[in-house]
């Protein structure tokens, strides 16, 4: 007995260890910037010229006195609640739509879906914007009175748009899902004689709870602390949200501090708490889908069905009309004379790319920043999600528990903490004043898209049996052999997904970008949003559309050469990921791992 | 102008170019171990807020003060914690002419409150948009608490609609969602000289003086290019680079107090009536104004 009860405990203080890098990385990118930046709550003038610990609960005290923060708070959770149902809603709609379409179709439309997770949130609420207002396009287009549009620019209005920006979070989420669900459960009710409706309300949806919920809580917190759409949206509305407050308490002279830590703290908390009903949820029971008799599913209809024409319809009002918009309004030469034939000019595009100018500046730094930023987030998501998903101890599941709170904190709150905490007095003697250097600035934005990228992992991994990996040990296979042949070619769309969240989040991300670059070398969105203040905005989009097309021409090249590589390697060598599926379906054919191609798969004999 | 500077001192230049809001969060983030050597944005009052706090080095007299007009030496606080570059209008009107024919076009602050404008008036968001406050406070001190009040709760109840910054009220301006606005005079002869359909109306009640303010930060990292770079923007060869815009595009637009120096020729100067906005109080009144506009204006 007490030899068993010592292995029990070396392999918990094993899984603590194991773990423990994890929360390093936490503690570096989020817990200890957040941290400085949350004490002074208590200790409003910590970070003074002349540190002073004085206790002082008046800041705090003054975020629950203030009625318009009570108000606020509950506009934000109405917006963030309501945005987050119909996300889902859409998200479920799409990723179903996606899978029954035939191929290329299928293609088209998750490329199109990628396109508005890419597509950084002030382009399509500026997109909405100029289509929608009194005397925009569709105005100028159909001669529409002023105020035509009034019902648009309301809160409801706010919601339908804000769900249509987020859907992408659920959709991805799903279509991994129902990729992994295979059909043999639904084919098992079938032959109990199930039918549809029954099979997809009470096996298939129920399956991809996981997926549904993970793709719903983000699409929650990033309608509940947004600010720069609802900003950009309804301007003349001012519905008070609490990001806004926010926001004020960051924009005012004297900057204070001390109210937006505590403002974000109960930004915090709320998510917090709205996710861990989600994980009681989740709790209940077992949603491994994945197991050793999945097989993938190969059903491909031919023509297209009439959920995936709803589909596309969906995701092209989404992104097509505010991004025709946007490329519209960078061919203006003026911004008054709107779509009149003789206002349409490239001049503001070659002007952006002139050699040697700020634009082309601007750019190959962003685009450094971004890869950098993008390759970290995307091992260090997967490395955590794994250790999160699989591993048993307190400190898997502390990250777990942080990773969600921290996707609430708006950038802004995330990018003033590090300027405290990598700007502080301590660490002036041991050299490590990372403030104002690329290293602060890239630390960041892997900050700001990590909790994301773990989270859509989770959402991907929750679905893996355990026993698949039991199974691989017993036949004598090592950690590294179980992850490269079983783990990452089930999370393959993920990962790559991740890479590309963080690139195009961090090319157009702006708060961080705006508080942490070093003097002298403003980024892209810096140099974006100084356009859009300076009233070129013609200028601001042509940089942002140039973005964007680089961003899929990037795209496009990675999944281009990831294809043909694995292919090669698959015939070549017979891989390993072979080997597994070889168990999977049966049939040992080569596949593709980055593409979303159904995996050609025959029929069991 | 950074580059200007450079050229002449060899001292090399690191700039972050931002908006006020963003410069000063970045400031007081900073404010245990700063970074900065100088600041320089518009808003005396936004500068005597971190002043108040100690941030801003006192005393220090460049060596050509002598160059200042009466206007600007008057605009220097007591305590030479930062120096005035220049100045413009927190406020001036601007109408849509392809809406507003000429005999219906404002002539004063209180021509807005007409039917004819009915819901169809913008400014920006003070707590948002550095310039506004000082047009705000403005408008306070020169018609009284009471008065300046009822004017922008009479502008709400014409449908007055507040944006965030320069940039969305100008749009909604020129796009026709408004027929006129009451935004910084220095962006809407900008947007003037790019050509959009705009004219600019200075009331005769006077407009609110907002002084580009320079300042050097009390713990430099490099206090000597700090000072050198203050007595840059000062001379005369400094001034000349400002106000071409070609150097400073929107920012060359404003009104300069260094002798000799003559303004862009796209600025309107004949009839505007200056009115002072006196920067402690307006920095003491800051939260309780705000505050006040908040909950009574833009809510």
């Amino acid at each position: 007995m007490k030899i068993s009860y010592n292995n029990s405990t070396w392999v918990r203080i094993r899984a603590t260890l194991t773990s423990a890098p994890s929360l390093v990385v936490i503690a570096i990118l989020i817990l200890y910037p957040l941290a400085a930046l949350f004490i002074q709550i208590v200790f409003p003038h910590l970070f003074d010229y002349h540190t002073s610990w004085r206790l002082s609960l008046q800041p705090f005290m003054q975020v629950f006195e203030d009625p318009a923060n009570l108000t606020a708070l509950l506009n934000s959770l109405v917006i963030g609640l309501g945005a987050a149902f119909i996300a889902t809603i859409i998200g479920t709609v799409t990723a179903f739509g996606s899978h029954r379409a035939p191929r290329t179709m299928r293609l088209l439309l998750d490329l199109t879906v990628w396109l508005i997770f890419f597509a950084p949130s002030y382009v399509i609420a500026q997109g909405w914007l100029i289509l929608m207002q009194s005397g925009g396009i569709l105005a100028q287009l159909f001669n529409l009175p002023p105020g035509w549009s009034n019902w648009f620019f309301t809160p409801e209005g706010l919601i339908v748009v804000m769900s249509l920006r987020y859907f992408p979070f659920v959709h991805l989420a799903m279509t991994q899902a129902i990729a992994n669900v295979g059909d043999e459960l639904s084919g098992s009710a079938r032959m109990l004689g199930a039918g549809k409706q029954r099979i997809f309300w009470r096996i298939t949806l129920p399956l991809l709870a996981p997926a549904l919920m993970a793709g719903a809580s983000i699409a929650f917190a990033e309608g509940f602390g947004d600010f720069g759409f609802a900003a950009a949206i309804t301007p003349q509305m001012q519905i008070p949200l609490l990001s806004y407050q926010i926001y004020a308490a960051l924009n005012e002279a004297p900057v204070n501090y001390s109210a937006a830590a505590g403002l974000s703290l109960l930004l915090v908390a709320v998510t917090a708490a709205v996710l861990a009903l989600q994980f009681r949820f989740l709790k209940t029971r077992s949603y491994a889908t994945l197991s050793t008799h999945t097989r993938r599913q190969t059903f491909a209809p031919k023509r297209l069905t009439p959920i995936s024409v709803v589909s596309f319809v969906i995701v092209l009002l989404a992104i097509g009309l505010p991004m025709i918009a946007t490329i519209s309004a960078s061919l203006w030469r003026h911004w008054a004379d709107g779509i009149a034939a003789s206002n349409w000019s490239v001049d503001h595009y070659t002007q952006a790319l002139q050699n040697g100018g700020q634009g082309l500046q601007a750019l190959s730094a962003s685009l450094a920043y971004a890869g950098i930023a993008a390759v970290a987030t995307m091992l260090l998501g997967l490395i955590m999600a794994l250790q999160v998903t699989f591993g048993k101890s307190l400190v898997s599941r502390a990250v777990n528990v942080l990773t969600i709170a921290t996707i609430a904190i708006p950038g802004l709150v995330l990018a003033a903490g590090f300027v405290f905490a990598w700007n502080a007095d301590w660490l002036i003697p041991i050299h490590l004043v990372l403030y104002g250097t690329v290293i602060c600035l890239d630390m960041a934005y892997i900050a700001g898209s990590l909790p994301y990228a773990i989270r859509l992992q989770i959402g991907a991994l929750t679905q893996v049996s355990a026993n698949l990996f039991t199974a691989a040990k017993v036949l004598g296979a090592k950690n590294a052999t179980v992850i490269r042949t079983i783990i990452l070619p089930l999370v393959d769309a993920t990962v790559v997904s991740t890479f590309f969240l963080t690139f195009t989040g961090v090319l157009f991300e702006l708060p961080a970008s705006s508080l942490l670059y070093p003097a002298g070398a403003p980024p892209l969105p810096v140099l974006i949003a100084a356009k859009f203040n300076a009233f070129e905005w013609a200028q601001g989009s042509a940089l942002t559309v140039i973005g964007m097309t680089i961003v899929l021409v990037i795209y496009g090249l990675g999944r281009y050469f990831a294809t043909r590589l694995l292919r090669r390697r698959d015939f070549a060598t017979s891989a390993p990921s072979a080997v597994v599926r070889k168990a999977v379906d049966h049939s040992g054919q080569h596949t593709q791992l980055l593409s979303d191609e159904p995996y050609p798969v025959q029929r069991m004999e | 102008m950074a580059q200007a500077f450079q050229k002449k001192t060899g001292i090399v230049v690191s700039l972050v170019d931002d908006s006020t809001g963003n410069i000063v969060a970045r400031m007081e983030a900073e404010r245990s171990n700063p970074h900065w050597d100088v600041a320089w944005f518009d808003g005396d009052s936004t500068m005597q807020t971190l002043d108040n706090q100690g941030m801003l080095l006192r005393g220090f007299t460049p060596a050509d003060m002598r160059n200042y007009t009466p206007l600007g030496l008057s605009l220097l606080p007591k305590d030479h914690a930062y120096f005035p570059t220049g100045i413009t209008a927190a406020a001036a009107i601007a109408y849509n002419t392809r809406l507003v024919p000429q005999k219906n076009a404002p002539t004063s602050w209180q021509s807005l409150l007409s039917p004819y404008f009915k819901n169809s008036v913008a400014m920006n968001n003070p707590a948002i948009s550095g310039p506004t406050y000082p047009f705000v406070a403005g408008i306070i001190q020169q018609m009284g608490a009471k008065r300046g009040e009822a004017y922008f709760k009479n502008l709400k109840a014409n449908g007055l609609k507040v944006f965030p910054t320069n940039g969305v009220t100008l749009q909604a301006l020129e796009e026709g969602q408004v027929k006129a606005i009451m935004i910084q005079d220095s962006a809407l002869t900008k947007a003037k000289v790019s050509g959009e359909p705009i004219k600019l109306v200075y009331p005769k009640s006077g407009v609110y003086m907002l002084p580009g303010v320079l300042a050097i930060d009390s713990h430099a990292p490099d206090m000597a290019a700090a000072k050198a770079f203050a007595a840059f923007v000062l001379s005369p060869q400094g001034q000349r680079i400002m106000t071409n815009p070609k150097n400073g595009g929107g920012d060359s637009y404003f009104n300069p107090i260094i002798k000799g120096i003559r303004p862009d020729s796209a600025r309107p100067q004949a009839g505007i009536h200056w009115v002072r906005v006196n920067a402690v109080s307006a920095a003491r009144q800051f939260n309780s104004i705000q505050n006040w506009f908040h909950e009574n204006i833009v809510q």
